[in-house]
């Protein structure tokens, strides 16, 4: 019963400020897609679009096969988390969960059953007679899904459903949702800024700004290929070499470096070359390598148990943190003394080269 | 003493004994604050009703009696006062029920901007002198005002209606009265409803209607029923009005009051019917806090 | 982020806004009819008046009932407000920072002037102040008007107190200023607004009371809604019509100051 979602060039202005511009998207049946961005980069206004609460300005909203965009929100068939989770404080937990069923007419005993099963999905089995003023904010959370999933819509939209629960509470509910949507398969769109989040439940991940999708992909594609400054910020931690590239030939501080990614550069040629920390080996300075290499100096160490963050500065005073694991700490600890020069090395497959803007 | 016993227990507990002192001052300083305001009430306020029950319990000779009491309810007319003026303030907080929710619901609806224009029209009354306003109505409604005039101008009537003088025109200017006092507690209530509500109400397949019916409303009428109890209330105890509108055939309780005190140099029967009057306030007051905390609802699947 | 999903569709919502505009005029109107019956030539509750004239201003302002009376209004809701805001205040602080049992009970007993009905306290009052010779004073009519206000001041001060950060003052106490002193200089700036707010209510509520005033003000110390309400049963010309309209001045007044406050505040 879940549907693809597609859309085509939705666009949503107000007054002068584009909230969404010209958005195309195509979501696979039984897809876990996450819009991600930063606050005001459309995200939420788009979800708003697609469950109909805000009314697009222009563009095709699809499920399946039906045009939905024109359609009032109570006959779309979406189940919809909120961010507050929403729930009818004037009803019993099993009172809101019944209402999209009493709204569909649905008879008495089976809406009973379908109740029943939605709380056992959401592990509140038992819980139908008590007040929502009682629950947690947990359990609050899980009804607000039992309540948009029991009437069994074509998709599930979810605004920041997690972002009121404390840490631990939210990755116990990022694996609950996991498994939720593993063994229901509904279409769904997730949106967050958080990145971490995004990435651990996400089946593709479209990173938004400024009404805009800057770039769609599984969260390994966008952490490991990153087609822009802006995503390779904003996911993940990663480093930014100012390089010039002319031709083939990249070089950054004087060295020439090799690059097997992508390549993208400003009209001028220059460019910026995208290293994780954690992809960087720090060598001695005397060492020899095949891969990639650059002098830097000394910052800092820091012991973080699990790791040593290693902060160091290139020549031409780019800050470079490099993570290193476990196994290199002693080795580690005799080449990065503050001030002193060490050579940074990575593979060329580890890297690409972005636009600068 | 050694300077060892003192360092160690000893001290201590003198220490949480002064501080506790210290604490138990401060609140009395605290509630000594509040000090004045209880004098003015207990002066003001108390020492008249108390004045009051006294006087209703004792005849002219000095003893005790429920005579005072037993007259009002015997005498006919004194029994169809307080039934009329039950009544009246029924009415009137019905009208003012129906008219005041759509009024503060569209207002809930508005933008910042206008809302606030809208404001004023709710707000002035207020803050205008219930003369002034009841005045209007015999303006509007008098033989000579608007209506009348109108009417006769579009060659409807031929003699001036008597609109103003009777019971009519007391339900409606008392509407007029206390409508703002309605519509400003239930807009506050209104307000406070969480709009993701109604979204997750449409998500779920509920039409705006149903929405209405079945979110909005029923959060709501807490705040209804708050602001008709004290309509109702008020009303119950209301002077000006009727006494200027009413034309003296609209007799309510604080009416009859009055004139129980101006006629009579017997103060017991006034007291007792003032008394009455309290009784019936605190019981509907009362009353209105029982079934707002009892009210759990059924839980219907 | 605007939301267009409202509880009504487009159609009904253009009927609602024809009963709002039906309604606040219904409230609002009336009001304003009296001000042209003010300024008519005859002595007829006419309107709308056939011609323009001042006379009726005139008989107020050159009447000395009117204008002893409206003094007297003035007197006893200035001194009402000398009384009411500090008693106020005090009480409104002394209660914030209490949070036992007996702070409930002494909050539900400064509210009990709301609960007793209005005529009754009158009748109240002129027994008691008939036989304590205060019938008829400034002072018996200032301490009904102070308790009658008080509630009103409370609630709205103390909602003011409530949304002051109480931290200020401690940290103004930290730094060497006594609990009075902290009060003064760090609180009382920060509350000001409500504290005014309070004032201009109160001011209105003790000058346009009517029924406590009724019985116990009179003869040369009658307030001005005495005067209009006996004015209003015996003979109705349109000098009520002049007053109603200085006093729906007035009421605009207090509201623009209202207004401005509120804006002053944000």
């Amino acid at each position: 019963m879940t549907q693809s979602i597609t859309l085509r060039s939705v666009r949503k202005s107000y007054g002068r400020v584009v909230a969404l511009d010209h958005i195309d998207l195509n979501i696979r049946e039984g897809e876990f897609f996450t819009l991600l961005g930063p606050s005001g980069s459309g995200k939420t206004t788009l979800l708003m679009v697609v469950a109909g609460f805000i009314r697009a300005d222009g563009g095709s909203l699809k499920f399946g096969n039906t045009e939905v965009i024109r359609m009032p929100p109570h006959r779309r068939d979406v189940g919809v988390v909120f961010q507050n989770y929403a729930l009818f404080p004037h009803m019993t937990v099993a009172e809101n969960i019944a209402y999209p069923l009493k709204l569909r007419h649905v008879p008495l005993t089976e809406r009973r059953a379908k109740v029943d099963g939605a709380l056992k999905l959401v592990r509140l089995d038992g819980l139908g007679h008590r007040d929502v003023q009682q629950l947690s904010g947990g359990q609050r959370q899980r009804v607000a899904l039992a309540r948009a999933l029991v009437f069994e819509p074509r998709v599930l939209l979810m605004d920041e459903p997690l972002s009121a629960l404390d840490r631990n509470l939210r990755e116990q509910m990022q694996v609950e949702l996991k498994r939720l949507h593993r063994s229901l398969k509904m279409t769904t769109i997730y949106v967050t800024h958080d990145q971490g989040e995004a990435m651990a439940m996400s089946d593709r991940v479209a990173v938004m700004n400024n009404g805009q999708i800057i770039q769609m992909g599984t969260p390994r594609d966008l952490y490991e290929t990153p087609r822009s400054r802006f995503v390779a910020k904003f996911i993940g931690e990663s480093n930014l070499i100012p390089v010039s590239v002319a031709g083939s030939v990249i070089t950054a501080a004087g060295t020439t470096l090799r690059v097997s990614g992508h390549v993208d550069t400003d009209p001028s040629g220059c460019g910026l070359l995208v290293i994780r920390p954690e992809r960087i080996q720090i060598l001695d300075i005397h060492e020899t390598t095949g891969l990639n290499r650059l002098i830097a100096r000394m910052q800092d160490a820091i012991y973080r148990g699990d790791e040593l963050a290693v902060y160091a500065t290139l020549a031409d005073g780019t800050e470079i943190s490099v993570r290193c694991g476990v196994h290199h700490h002693r080795a580690m600890e005799e080449i990065c003394r503050p001030g002193q020069q060490i050579a940074i090395a990575f593979h060329p497959e580890d890297c690409v080269v972005v636009k600068s803007a | 003493m050694s300077a060892v016993a003192i360092s160690s227990g000893g001290n201590e507990g003198e220490l949480a004994f002064a501080l506790a002192k210290d604490a138990r001052r401060e609140r009395w300083v605290m509630l000594a604050l509040t000090i004045p305001g209880i004098f003015v009430v207990a002066g003001v306020l108390l020492s008249p009703v108390g004045w009051l029950i006294w006087q209703s319990l004792v005849d002219e000779g000095g003893h005790l009696t429920l005579h005072h009491y037993l007259t009002l309810f015997t005498e006919p007319k004194r029994l169809s006062y307080l039934l009329n003026t039950f009544l009246l303030s029924a009415e009137v907080t019905t009208i003012c029920s129906l008219l005041a929710y759509p009024l503060a619901f569209a207002l809930t609806t508005l933008s910042e901007r206008l809302r606030k224009l809208c404001m004023f029209f709710v707000v002035v009354p207020l803050l205008t002198s219930v003369l002034v306003r009841t005045y209007a109505w015999l303006i509007i409604l008098g033989r000579r005002g608007i209506v009348n005039n109108v009417l006769t101008n579009l060659g409807v009537i031929n003699e001036p209606l008597d609109l103003v003088y009777n019971y009519f025109c007391t339900v409606l200017g008392m509407v007029h009265v206390m409508m703002p006092m309605m519509v400003l507690p239930l807009f506050a209530a209104m307000k406070s409803i969480d709009g993701d509500l109604a979204r997750a109400a449409s998500s779920l397949g509920a039409t705006p209607s149903a929405a209405f019916r079945d979110v909005f409303l029923p959060l709501t009428l807490p705040g209804l029923f708050a602001g008709a109890t004290l309509v109702f209330v008020l009303s119950l105890g209301y002077y000006v009005t009727p006494s200027i509108l009413g034309g003296g055939k609209v007799i309510v309780w604080a009416i009859f009051l009055e004139q129980t005190v101006s006629f009579n140099t017997q103060w017991g029967p006034a007291a007792a019917a003032g008394l009455l009057l309290l009784a019936a306030t605190v019981s509907a007051l009362i009353l209105a806090r029982v079934v707002v905390g009892v009210k759990a609802h059924q839980p219907t699947l | 982020m605007s939301r267009d999903t409202e509880y009504i569709s487009r159609w009904h919502r253009a009927w609602l806004y024809v009963l709002l505009s039906a309604l606040l005029a219904f409230l609002a109107a009336p009001i304003f009819v009296v001000i042209p019956v003010s300024f008519s030539n005859t002595s007829t509750l006419q309107f709308p008046p056939q011609a323009l004239s001042l006379q009726w201003y005139d008989r107020l302002f050159s009447s000395a009932r009117w204008a002893s009376s409206a003094y007297n209004s003035l007197l006893a809701a200035v001194l009402t407000v000398c009384f009411t805001i500090p008693f106020g205040t005090m009480a409104a602080y002394g209660l914030n920072s209490i949070r036992s049992r007996a702070g409930k009970l002494i909050s539900a007993s400064l509210m009990l002037p709301l609960v007793v009905p209005l005529i009754l306290i009158a009748i109240g009052l002129y027994f008691l102040y008939a036989r304590l010779g205060l019938i008829n004073t400034m002072t018996g009519l200032v301490a009904a008007h102070t308790m009658y206000t008080l509630p009103l001041a409370i609630t709205l001060i103390a909602a003011g107190f409530k949304r002051f950060d109480q931290n200020q003052e401690m940290v103004a106490r930290s730094l060497g200023a006594n609990r009075f002193k902290a009060f003064l200089t760090v609180t009382l700036p920060q509350v000001k607004f409500s504290i005014l707010s309070a004032c201009f209510l109160t001011f209105i509520a003790s000058f346009d009371e009517v029924v406590i005033a009724l019985f116990v003000s009179g003869g040369p110390n009658a307030t001005l809604p005495r005067q209009m309400f006996n004015q209003l049963r015996n003979s109705i010309d349109p000098t009520i019509a002049a007053i109603s309209t200085l006093l729906i001045a007035l009421a605009l007044m207090v509201f623009a100051a209202m207004q401005l406050l509120k804006s002053h505040e944000a």
